[in-house]
């Protein structure tokens, strides 16, 4: 017997969202819910008026009520499908049969829409397999990724955002040494030389800001303790959410490629220390100077305690000791080298054996290597030789550079030497030319005198004056040509003196045409100046010969003509002296030889002789006023020379 | 008076071709010597009005000439024309107390008009 009336079961009922009716006992449907209204499509003022079996498509579910009407056995989610107008619904219903408090029995029935439930149970299934068939794709994805990083020859490391390693493939445990077990749930310091954690931080840093880094060179620790160079990659481990959770590293063994890159760098180095050292020596001309660059830049360059630098060149005019150059910061070796070379019981041509020698006398050398210098003809001319306090401190490779440097320092030395000879060969011709001409003016001397008595003696008619003049005239040249040669060496040694003073330029040049007209019938002199008189100071005797040059020039390469033209004027507060003829001219690029020492016009005639120094004399003692000579000219058109002096 | 020009020069063509020039376009007495270690000696003898004396010689030199010339009193008077084909020639001769510089090879007639001119200055 129930405590409540239909009335408040029903009332608990209409709160509920599960269709539920009541109905008596010849299945007239005496309430329903408004969920059960809904469904039923019934209105609730006809409650009371319908029956609830036509609702229900098979009889069959019909006769299921009615066992449970009369056997008042609940029923508990059967499934029945209810015809409600033209639609079906598929349904399970539960059925309990109440008897209230005033013992009215009635058959409460609770219908649930399955349509909806077997939709998301099939969705729930769908998803289920679904679900299944990713984990299956997943787990075969794993797999495969599993496989990839434990065939993989890079170490493959993975941690979480704290630094602990979450995985270690195969590799890894190669290249570190520790086996996986070993690793995992450790700090990735673990790898990491004590002098580079700090790389730790900053890689952790970029991981959480979501970057990668990529190629990262530097070095790892190995469970022995041997230190590696790897390259880094790594890149941030992203879970569902977008959040970073770890990080994934590749590590690669590049200590092969390092060692490659280390061989190309010296390789290159040399490359470069050859090339400097060439451009080095080849600065200079000295072979002093070239055995003491050479030496020292080589020192520093295999880091030395001390470099010699012994030569002797074979076949050289000049009888020459053995030269040497010695560089180092080994003092008290130094000290002792010195020592034994002045005691003349060192011989320089055998470095080797004797700095041993030292070396066993306690100037403690314990590196050595020594190295020929090798000329063109195949001879050992020179040595050069390098120690060290420490042992082993040279090797192949610098045996192999020293050799590069030998073979340039004898080019430059080789070079050196000829030059030497040469500068010595010209030092003593210029001696001698200076010597010879010196000694040419005495019996030239005694010539003049001994020609002009006899013209002096002579009267004015006699035919034989003319011609005894005529030789006179010859030892005259004969003693300028003389006087040239000596100055040419004079300059060739620096030592053309000039004496100055003040003079009327108008004045010297006046008095040069005079004398030069005078035995030049062929051409006429010409001389214009914008002042009568023109004060300079400067070496008249010397200037006389410059103008005297010029003119002489002038007349002699102009034999088709009849002019020169002599002038003298001011301009931008210099003297200026022009020279001008009208013969075949000066092709631009002879322009450039003509003032230098012996040249000689090619094509000229053998008719016109003299040394050419000439102009080589005039341009010095020009440039030793300051000044400038210089030439306008062009084929064909004769030639205007320009004296330009400073006051 | 006949003036006396003394020549020192130790090439013997030089000399005696100056002795030539000398003899023939001058008034005067010429005398010559070729071996600058007599000259001094024989300087302080003859007492020449003129020296002409050429600087570059062996043993002593005309410069060196010159100075002893100077520093004896009895001839230190004497004209001097030094002659030399020495580049530095003319410093040298200064400096020694030299009167003349004359650069070889010269002009006979340079020679002799500095010879007169000597003459009139006494």
């Amino acid at each position: 017997m129930n405590k409540f009336s239909h009335r408040d079961i029903q009332d608990i009922h209409d709160l509920n969202n599960i269709p539920i009716v009541s109905i008596d006992s010849t299945g007239l449907i005496t309430y329903g819910n408004s969920s059960a209204l809904r469904l039923l499509r019934i209105e609730k003022a006809d409650l009371g008026e319908r029956n609830l079996f036509p609702f229900f498509k098979e009889t069959h579910s019909g006769e299921l009520f009615y066992q449970s009407l009369v056997t008042g056995v609940p029923a508990i989610n059967k499934l029945a499908n209810i015809l409600v107008d033209e639609d079906e619904y598929h349904v399970a219903f539960s059925s309990h049969l109440i008897e209230d408090v005033n013992g009215i029995c009635l058959i409460y029935l609770f219908f649930q829409n399955i349509a909806a439930l077997e939709r998301s149970e099939n969705l729930f299934a769908k998803q289920e397999l679904k679900f299944e068939r990713l984990l299956i794709e997943s787990k075969e994805r794993q797999a495969r990724l599993a496989a990839i990083v434990n065939t993989s020859d890079d170490a493959i490391v993975s941690k979480n955002l704290q630094g602990m390693i979450t995985s270690w493939n195969h590799a890894a445990g190669i290249m570190f040494g520790h086996t996986e077990a070993e690793a995992l749930g450790k700090h990735i310091s673990l790898i990491i030389p004590p002098e580079r954690l700090q790389e730790e931080e900053l890689i952790i840093n970029k991981i959480k800001n979501g970057e990668r880094i990529e190629h990262f060179e530097t070095m790892r620790l190995r469970k022995d303790g041997k230190q590696i160079f790897v390259s880094l990659s790594i890149s941030p481990i992203i879970d569902e959410t977008g959040k970073i959770i770890g990080a994934s590293k590749i590590a690669r063994d590049i200590s092969r490629q390092k060692e490659f890159e280390e061989k190309l760098q010296r390789y290159t180095s040399h490359v470069e220390t050859l090339n400097t050292m060439s451009k080095l020596v080849s600065e200079s001309l000295e072979i002093n100077e070239i055995l003491q660059r050479v030496i020292d830049a080589s020192t520093k360059i295999i880091g030395a305690g001390f470099g010699i630098f012994s030569y002797q060149p074979r076949d050289s005019i000049q009888e020459q000791q053995v030269q040497f150059a010695y560089a180092g910061r080994m003092e008290n070796f130094e000290k002792s080298l010195r020592k034994a070379m002045a005691d003349d019981s060192f011989n320089l041509l055998d470095l080797e054996s004797n700095i041993k020698h030292l070396a066993k006398e306690g100037a403690n050398i314990e590196s050595f290597l020594s190295i020929p210098v090798i000329s063109k003809s195949g001879d050992v001319v020179g040595q050069l030789v390098f120690g060290h306090e420490d042992e082993n401190r040279f090797n192949e490779d610098h045996e192999k550079l020293l050799v590069g440097i030998a073979t340039l320092a004898n080019t430059a030395l080789e070079n050196a030497t000829l030059y030497e000879e040469i500068r010595s060969l010209n030092a003593k011709k210029d001696e001698f030319i200076g010597l010879a001409s010196h000694e040419l003016k005495t019996p030239i001397t005694s010539l003049k005198g001994f020609l002009q008595f006899i013209s002096m003696r002579m009267v004015e008619g006699d035919s034989n004056k003319v011609i005894i003049n005529k030789a006179l005239q010859q030892t005259n040249r004969l003693s300028s040509l003389v006087g040239d040669m000596l100055d040419v060496a004079r300059i060739e040694t620096g030592h053309l003196p000039l004496s100055r003073s003040s003079f009327d330029v108008v004045e010297m040049v006046k008095e040069v045409i005079e004398q030069t007209q005078y035995a030049a019938s062929s051409h006429l002199i010409a001389f214009h100046s914008e002042k009568p008189s023109y004060k300079i100071s400067g070496d008249r005797q010397r200037l006389e010969q410059v103008v005297i040059n010029l003119l002489n020039n002038a007349i002699k390469y102009s034999p088709e003509a009849n002019l020169v033209k002599v002038s003298v004027l001011e301009q931008e507060g210099c003297c200026v002296l022009q020279v001008q003829d009208f013969g075949m001219g000066i092709s631009p690029e002879q322009q450039g030889h003509i003032f230098s020492r012996f040249y000689r016009a090619a094509d000229i005639t053998s008719n016109i002789s003299g040394f050419g120094i000439g102009l080589y004399i005039s341009k010095d003692i020009v440039d030793q006023h300051k000044g400038e000579l210089s030439v306008q000219s062009e084929i064909g058109k004769g030639a205007i020379f320009r004296v330009k002096i400073p006051h | 008076m006949r003036r006396k020009i003394f020549i020192c020069d130790d090439d013997k063509n030089i000399v005696e071709m100056l002795e030539m020039v000398l003899q023939e376009f001058t008034e005067a007495t010429i005398i010559s010597e070729t071996d600058s270690r007599n000259a001094f000696a024989r300087l302080a003898i003859e007492t020449p009005d003129i020296l002409l004396v050429d600087i570059s010689m062996p043993i002593v030199s005309g410069d060196q000439l010159i100075r002893q010339i100077r520093d004896d009193p009895s001839i230190s008077a004497m004209f001097v024309i030094c002659m030399s084909a020495n580049l530095m020639g003319e410093q040298i001769a200064i400096n020694a107390g030299a009167d003349v510089y004359l650069a070889k090879p010269f002009d006979m007639s340079q020679l002799l008009s500095l010879i007169a001119g000597a003459a009139q200055t006494g």
